[in-house]
């Protein structure tokens, strides 16, 4: 295969056109560069290219290389330039015949050897007569073409059979078809499927079809030649495909896969080294639902039959990620080899045996669709697309990730659940943390101390008061709890400063009982010990008295 | 060839174009009230009423040279004399071959013909202006033997207006929406 140099130039934006244009074939004939406008053709290129011919086919058949899709040929011999018409791999023509006898060189008119923007020299020169071949169509042109990178550009391919020599090799039907159309340069055939295929510059005195003729494929059409009505061009076949693309309309269609795999049939190109064929694989087909929940993994494998002349080794033939090749696959699993390789073979796999790459996928945590293409590469030397196939756009492995289901009861109210709340807003399970507790599907905040006594709010029972916190002390009579008991100390004269604790409660009589932890009476008749105890309690037992006496009294 | 282009243009610029039918629902005439299909030979009468697709015909004076061919899912009219070739194709058959994003980039049709977004290109000289009207995708190419001279290859002028006069034939427009299960 080849491997084109990354190195890409920039070329003129201006429109210009291969064989057309009034200025570029005034410009062509008064620069004396033009390619065949004029009969420019020396004996002495012709002379070469009969030879180049005969020494050719051998070496030509074992040795068909093609740089590949979108990587056109760039003014003065410069770089090739990968990536400067459109990548297409697709074969939009499958099954399509070669359509012209004999040997047959794809490149450029205008950037190859006696084209205008060429490195020089004539038509005929002999580096035009050889691989590998070269994608043009996007090459530049001022002509709208919706397919094309910044949509303009040359629509079709140019071909150059097998030898310079003019109307001495065949252009043949690429399928059965009808001709639809037969101007001066131009011939149409259209296939049963509404596909057209397009001739041009063939020598219309030579022809040997007429409109409305029904041809078989392979049916010999007319010779290649330069003819371009009042004009002339190259010598040289430019083939279209024409077709309806779905979202564009009818559109000349890339041709060159369709051509370069019509080709490797045309020349009966040896089995190459490394093909593939699909056997079966354990994940789901693409057209069908794989469905899985933010962060699965599924293990599974893919098995494809070796097809190709050389044996595939672990550590040398890869699953890898294509349609874009080596992009970092975003349902790569821990135990890929790398972001964008798979697996490797399970084993030695001879030529005509099936092989395992066995992989896990591992569902992106955002739900979505994450298509993933792949294909079978040896490392460091070939992609199988670039040989035998299959193409980079076949096997796919397709997850589709879902949110789970959200619990029964659970909606979009927050919920309380241990440490932490839940809630589901349109399917989507959402949870958050609470440092402080749950209550109520509301996180709990860290209590706070306004007041700065040291006592936070859950225990202090009035925050905004310094002087007041459990513990404080307590002044009788002034309707404030200091100490957070739940009331305030009532003051009573005749008991002389005795303070009993708040916390008491009276039976239906009136009769005050004592709390247990109501027994440490604090104020400034209190004393601590067991004295003061024993003095309190005697006081109680007075007040007590006293307030049923009073009691009695109101009653009477 | 100027006498061509003089006679379409006069015919486009006073109103003698026929934009076809925009809908299936036109009144039906018999096919051989209009002149563009009386003119035409028998056999390529034939192929009209075999045509899988809604038929646009060459205008009538172009007719007596026109030859029209219907395959299972296409239609093709061709035309060439005096250094011009016309040819006419519709098919209904589409290839899906571009994703959605891709589609997304791709710029609108930038012309109008027959009241719907059409395209035009250049290949090699030949004009042509594409379009499509319930699913089936017409395109309409323009060559000249004189490359270089012929102003109806010069300019995409000469290929829109001729796309805009191409005859309707309403009665293979009803065929086309009864095929495609309209309620005409
Ligand atoms: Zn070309």
């Amino acid at each position: 295969m080849i491997r084109e140099a990354s190195v890409t130039r920039d070329v003129p934006h201006h429109a210009f056109d291969a064989h057309r244009s009034k200025r570029d074939v005034s410009r062509a004939r008064s620069s004396n560069l033009g390619f065949g406008f004029a009969v420019s053709i020396t004996l002495v290129a012709i002379t070469l290219g009969i030879a180049l011919a005969l020494a050719l086919p051998g070496v030509a058949r074992a040795q068909f290389t093609y740089a590949d899709p979108g990587t056109l040929m760039a003014p003065s011999g410069g770089a090739p330039r990968v990536g400067a018409g459109r990548v297409d791999r697709n074969v939009y023509a499958p099954g399509m015949l070669f359509p012209m006898e004999g040997l047959a060189w794809a490149n450029s008119q205008i950037y190859g050897y006696g084209g205008y923007m060429g490195p020089g020299g004539g038509q005929c020169d002999s580096r035009n007569y050889r691989y590998p071949w070269y994608d043009n169509y996007c090459e530049e042109r001022s002509w709208e073409m919706p397919l094309c990178p910044g949509g303009r550009g040359h629509q079709g391919q140019d071909i150059r059979p097998e030898t310079c020599r003019d109307k001495a090799h065949w252009a043949v039907a690429a399928t059965d078809g009808m001709i639809t159309s037969i101007g001066t340069y131009s011939v149409y055939l259209t296939a049963d499927d509404g596909t057209r295929y397009d001739y041009l510059h063939m020598d219309p005195a030579t022809l040997a079809v007429s409109r409305g003729q029904r041809v078989r494929r392979g049916q010999r059409l007319g010779l290649v030649s330069d003819a371009f009505g009042s004009s002339s061009t190259s010598i040289h076949l430019h083939f279209n495909i024409r077709k309806f693309v779905a979202g564009v309309g009818t559109v000349y269609a890339p041709t060159y896969m369709s051509l370069i795999e019509s080709y490797r049939e045309h020349i009966g190109a040896a089995t190459p080294d490394w093909r593939a064929e699909y056997v079966n694989q354990t994940f789901p087909l693409a057209s069908r639902p794989f469905e899985l929940a933010p962060g699965e993994e599924v293990e599974g494998h893919l098995e494809m039959r070796n097809t190709g002349a050389q044996p595939w080794r672990p550590g040398e033939v890869f699953l890898g990620t294509s349609n874009p090749r080596d992009a970092t696959s975003a349902i790569a699993s821990a135990g890929w080899v790398s972001g964008n390789r798979a697996a490797t073979v399970d084993r030695v796999v001879a030529p005509g045996e099936t092989g395992r790459f066995v992989f896990t996928v591992r569902a992106p945590d955002a739900p979505g669709d994450y298509p993933q293409f792949f294909n079978l590469l040896r490392e460091t030397v070939a992609w199988f697309s670039d040989g035998g196939g299959p193409r980079d756009d076949i096997l796919q492995v397709r997850v589709t990730v879902v949110a789970p289901a959200c619990p029964a009861g659970l909606g979009e109210a927050w919920a309380c659940d241990g440490p932490e709340r839940r809630r589901c807003v349109g399917g989507t399970l959402e949870r958050e943390a609470c440092a402080m507790g749950c209550g109520d599907g509301v996180c709990l905040e860290a209590p706070r101390d306004d007041d700065g006594d040291g006592h936070n709010s859950s225990v202090d029972c009035d925050d905004a008061r310094a002087d007041v916190f459990p513990g404080a002390v307590e002044t009788c009579g002034d309707a404030v709890d200091q100490d957070c008991d739940g009331a305030d100390l009532p003051c009573d004269g005749d008991d002389g400063g005795v303070a009993l604790a708040d916390a008491g409660v009276r039976d239906d009589a009136g009769d005050a009982t004592l709390p247990d932890d109501a027994r440490t009476v604090k104020g400034g008749c209190a004393a601590g010990g067991s004295g003061a105890e024993l003095s309190g309690l005697l006081g109680l037992l007075l007040l007590a008295r006293r307030r049923r006496a009073r009691a009695s009294r109101r009653a009477s | 060839m100027r006498l061509g282009l003089v006679l379409s243009l006069l015919a486009f610029a006073c109103g003698g174009t026929d934009p076809g039918p925009t809908s299936a629902g036109a009144t039906s005439q018999p096919l051989a009230n209009e002149p563009a299909y009386a003119a035409l030979a028998a056999e390529s009468r034939d192929a009209v009423d075999r045509s899988p697709v809604p038929v646009l015909l060459l205008p009538e004076r172009y007719a007596p040279d026109a030859q029209v061919m219907a395959g299972p899912r296409w239609l093709a009219i061709a035309y060439s004399k005096d250094g011009l070739t016309l040819s006419l194709h519709a098919t209904d058959v589409a290839v899906n071959a571009l994703s959605e994003e891709e589609l997304q980039r791709v710029e609108p049709a930038p012309h109008r013909v027959r009241g719907v977004p059409a395209r035009t290109t250049v290949n090699d000289g030949i004009r042509a202006v594409t379009w499509e009207h319930e699913g089936v995708a017409y395109s309409l190419e323009v060559e000249c033997a004189d490359v270089l001279e012929d102003e109806r290859c010069a300019a995409p002028t000469f290929a829109l207006s001729l796309a805009d006069e191409l005859v309707a034939l309403p009665e293979t427009f009803e065929r086309g929406a009864r095929r495609a299960g309209g309620a005409q």
